[in-house]
């Protein structure tokens, strides 16, 4: 409301000062710049992993630059790992619990491949209400750790991609929240140590 | 209840301090003991016609700021306090208030209608004085005009107040009504047709359904251009900001209209007064930004679809409206270079050119090139200013192939004019129409370059001469060498720019020592370029850059040291500290981006840290900004080596984050914390407890501005990675907060303004980071 008279807000004249506009667009870019290290360091973090797990315990290092043809055969397996998921979790007979972690397992392995991970190619194949599956109340914690992981490499994917984990989000920070989390976290230290153990022999 | 208070209101306005002090006193004392009895004195005295005019006004602005707040959390404070006031003193102030509408006094009457919206902004939305629409347009169809003005003005600040979804459409029908028969060239008095006219421009938002009705919008609108017309120029200004309005508000109801609209608003700029013609021009500009966004919406949208459709209104009128905005361009003003608020018809007018240059594209180029050609060379300086500002205002938009060849051939022409016209004001348009030239026409994708190895050396050498020219001419060179330098961004490993490297940082060092550098910006733009200049730089003159070091750091120095400055000299060196900190961000940046550089922080980071030191014991934000994001491009340049600052530094991280007021500062704070993390790794750990209390606190705090939230999410993010199985510790508190925030979008139904700072928190970037920060600890 104006106290003195009628005014209208005025609009930025086309011939202004290059001053204003450069001062903004410089610490912009000094954020834009941390930002992208803080990513790169991330993917950089999410690579060293490659290898832990309790399935295969070779550790063995994979080449960071896939060709076009081995970009495909990795979505194509990542396809094929989601199926997978999606029959451990409908499986109730013996050794169940063992059957998802492999295949959890198995996908984490893949999302953890390349600079570039299939995430699209999981999202879009039904992955994340599969995880949001395993991470349920009275889960098993190892079902639940490579659920989150996996998870995890989802969100390191691109901005678009991240927007698909939107409904995991409560349950993931609800569960962590959960009495049950020091075991996870504990699991989770656990597998670094071992990884560097790995790493120096 | 109510109190005598007309001889402490007088007093609160003595020119003696002592009377003054002690009746403020007695009205800060009444309010807070008795706040019912206050109020219902305060308008008791507004409604008073036998009390002295200065004491209502007084009262009634006492009033206001009882019901209102710039401070977003005090605002609300006092809408609860009022909404929990005794509903019998609540009702008496309503209806002094109502009643003082009647007023014969001017000031009185005004002052109540702004109490009356704010009253109405509070209580409307709770369903409260649902009476008072209605007795204010029962006071309409009053015979005496004083009242029906102030009614209407009533009106219109009520519609600004309120929220379209408050009223409902049977009294937004009436308040059309009576808002627009107000308007009506029948109404005989002036001062009832002003405030008509203003009070539609309010309730233009309440009228959704009445535009879409073809009967009703059409009354409206035959109504708002008769205003146009209208003797009285205040009038006529009010009725064009309704046009403007409704371009904005409208713009899918305009097709039948525009042709009249084109013909109201040529004459308008052509013959009417400049603040009438300025609204007239603002309307085309109007449509310029409507259209582009809906463009910009198909282009962005892979259907092709807009919820609006394009009525290509700016297409259509092109013919008519560019001779008439290219006429706007020759009624300069003398002094308009140097007075940076400056505003009129020419201005005006080239910034509307622009924005049809941008709606319209390449169709704008041949309607504008023969004003260009045949004024460059009149020997009146305004048609050469003109049409060199009509050349600088086109060149976004239209194609590069379309342009290239015309700025080729301009461009020789150009750069003598720069050096050699006689007038300042055509020298100035002509750096600034080159600058936009290397805006958008110089970079390493267009086609066509338009400097190239044959005339690089000139260019520079002209724009390096013209940086010695007045402040204002020398500041827009300066802008056109960071557009230069901008376009060789992306060149590769070497740069045209790198043989002329010295002689350019050179020259802007020299702009910034002129006895003049703080007149028309000068300064600002000179440092600006010069780190534009260092950013874009390549490999080869990093050799260059490292020597620059030396000189900005001693240049800091130089003005740290200075004393006994007056208050004006004060200001001016706390701006020059902020640029030459932001000039070492930037030199930090590039030197800590080339491993054969990095070395050189190393051995400077010593004194760089001490000169940072010092900036912050300055006491000025933007400096404090700018050596914050300095520090955190050396932190992450130095890496381990920043633990050594830290016992110092963490004194003012500490200070900043609980620096609430200036949270920009609070912001950038918070940032350079995740690039001292990537930076130390576990050797931040020493101060992870205080870092982190402070930063939890700072999340449950509702006097935060609330877009620093955001980064306090991530930055709690980048501590976990870098300390690893150490957040143990932290990790509950952090889960209980970020459950909240969670919860509380969970909860939200739809996307709004009170929800964008819990709804940032969920934005892509930081999602991803939580999710892998805390999934991996």
């Amino acid at each position: 409301m104006a106290d003195s008279g009628f005014t209208s807000d005025r609009r930025d004249p086309i011939k202004s000062s290059v001053g204003n506009a450069a001062a903004s667009r410089r610490r912009q870019h000094a954020v834009t710049v941390g930002k992208e290290r803080r990513e790169s360091l991330m993917r950089a973090k999410r690579l060293c992993r490659v290898g832990i797990g309790g399935g295969n315990g070779e550790f063995s290092v994979d080449s960071v630059m896939l060709t076009d043809e081995e970009q495909s055969i990795l979505e194509s397996q990542t396809l094929a790992a989601v199926e997978n998921l999606k029959s451990a979790l409908a499986f109730q007979g013996k050794g169940a619990v063992k059957k998802r972690v492999g295949a959890l397992q198995e996908l984490r392995r893949l999302l953890s491949r390349s600079e570039f991970p299939p995430v699209e190619s999981a999202i879009n194949a039904g992955a994340v209400p599969l995880l949001m599956q395993c991470l349920s109340f009275g889960s098993p914690e190892e079902q639940v750790l490579e659920a989150a992981w996996c998870l995890t490499n989802i969100a390191a994917g691109n901005p678009e991609e991240t927007e698909a984990l939107l409904p995991a989000l409560p349950l993931l920070i609800a569960h962590l929240g959960e009495k049950s989390y020091p075991p996870v976290a504990e699991q989770c230290a656990w597998r670094w140590e071992m990884w560097l153990v790995k790493v120096k022999s | 209840m109510a109190m005598e208070v007309t001889q402490v209101l007088l007093s609160a306005q003595s020119i003696d301090g002592n009377v003054r002090k002690h009746a403020e006193d007695s009205l800060r004392q009444f309010q807070e003991q008795n706040l019912p009895g206050f109020l219902v004195s305060l308008s008791g005295e507004l409604a008073s016609e036998d009390k002295p005019v200065d004491s209502r006004k007084l009262a009634g602005l006492i009033l206001k700021n009882a019901l209102d707040a710039k401070d977003e959390n005090r605002k609300q404070e006092l809408v609860q306090r009022w909404l929990s006031l005794d509903p019998v003193a609540k009702t008496q102030v309503k209806s002094c208030l109502l009643q003082t509408l009647s007023s014969l006094v001017p000031d009185a009457r005004s002052t109540a209608t702004q109490v009356i919206a704010k009253v109405a902004g509070i209580e409307l939305p709770q369903k409260q004085w649902p009476e008072l629409i209605g007795s204010l347009l029962s006071n309409i169809h009053q015979v005496p005009t004083h009242v029906k003005q102030a009614t209407l003005e009533t009106l219109g600040y009520l519609c600004e107040e309120v929220s379209p979804q408050v009223v409902d459409q049977d009294q937004v029908n009436k308040i059309l009504t009576a808002v627009v028969q107000g308007m009506n060239a029948s109404e005989g008095n002036n001062d009832v047709r002003l405030a008509a006219t203003r009070a539609l421009y309010n309730a233009l938002g309440f009228a959704q359904a009445n535009f879409s009705n073809d009967m009703e919008r059409d009354y409206i609108m035959r109504v708002v251009c008769e205003t146009t017309v209208c003797p009285e120029l205040k009038i006529r200004q009010a009725a064009f900001e309704c046009l403007v309005s409704i371009a904005a508000m409208y713009y899918e109801k305009l097709a039948p209209y525009i042709q009249d609209i084109y013909n109201i608003t040529a004459k308008a700029v052509r013959v009417d007064e400049e603040p009438v013609a300025l609204q007239a021009i603002e309307f085309w500009s109007t449509i310029c930004d409507e259209e582009t966004d809906i463009l910009e919406e198909y282009m962005g949208d892979s259907n092709g679809d807009s919820d609006i459709p394009c009525f290509y209104f700016i297409k259509q009128a092109l013919p008519a409206l560019i001779p008439l905005l290219l006429e706007t361009l020759l009624k300069q003003e003398e002094d308009q270079d140097l007075d940076e608020g400056a505003w009129n018809i020419a201005m005006a007018g080239g910034t509307c050119l622009g924005l049809v240059a941008r709606t319209v594209g390449d169709d704008i180029v041949p309607l504008v090139m023969p004003f260009i050609e045949e004024n460059i060379t009149k020997p009146d300086w305004r048609q050469r200013e003109a049409a060199s500002y009509a050349f600088g205002s086109i060149l976004e938009g239209p194609s590069p192939d379309k342009l290239a060849p015309l700025v080729n051939h301009a461009l020789p022409f150009m750069l003598s004019a720069l050096v050699k016209d006689p007038n300042n004001h055509v020298k100035d348009t002509t750096a600034w129409t080159l600058g936009r030239m290397f805006e958008f026409l110089h970079s390493s994708i267009v086609g066509t370059p338009i400097i190239n190895e044959g005339n690089c050396q000139q260019i520079i050498t002209v724009l390096l001469q013209s940086m010695k020219d007045v402040p204002n001419v020398a500041e827009k060179a300066c802008g056109a060498l960071y557009f230069l330098a901008q376009g060789y961004e992306d060149v590769g490993p070497t740069s045209p720019l790198t043989p002329l490297f010295q002689e350019i940082v050179q020259s802007l060092l020299t702009v910034t020592h002129r006895e003049d550098a703080t007149e028309s910006r000068l300064r600002t733009a000179a440092y600006e370029t010069l780190n534009e200049v260092v950013r874009c730089s390549t490999d080869e003159t990093a050799t260059l850059v490292v020597q620059l070091v030396s000189v900005i750091m001693m240049e800091l120095h130089k003005c740290l040291e200075a004393q006994n400055l007056s208050s004006d000299e004060r200001e001016k060196r706390s701006e020059l500290i902020g640029l030459l900190c932001g000039c070492m961000q930037v030199i930090i940046q590039k030197l800590g981006s080339l491993d054969s550089t990095k070395y050189v922080l190393v051995q400077y980071s010593d004194q760089i840290m001490r000169l940072f030191f010092r900036v912050f014991a300055c006491r000025n934000a933007t400096a404090h900004e700018e050596a914050m994001l300095a520090i955190g491009a050396l932190a992450y340049s130095i890496g381990q080596e920043f633990s050594n600052y830290m016992p110092e530094f963490y004194k003012f991280l500490e200070m900043d984050l609980q620096n609430f007021e200036e949270y920009q500062v609070c912001a950038v704070t918070v940032g350079v914390i995740g690039d001292i993390c990537r930076a130390l790794e576990l050797k931040i750990l020493p101060y992870c407890d205080g870092i982190m209390t402070q930063l939890l606190k700072n999340l449950s705090s509702d006097n935060l501005h609330r877009s620093v939230k955001p980064p306090l999410f991530s930055c709690i993010g980048d501590i976990a990675l870098a300390i690893g199985d150490n957040f143990n510790k932290y990790l509950m508190y952090a889960m209980n907060t970020l459950q909240l925030a969670a919860e509380m979008y969970a909860h939200t139904s739809g996307f709004d303004d009170e929800m964008t700072g819990v709804y940032q928190f969920f934005e892509k970037w930081d999602i991803r980071g939580i999710f892998c920060d805390f999934s991996r600890v």
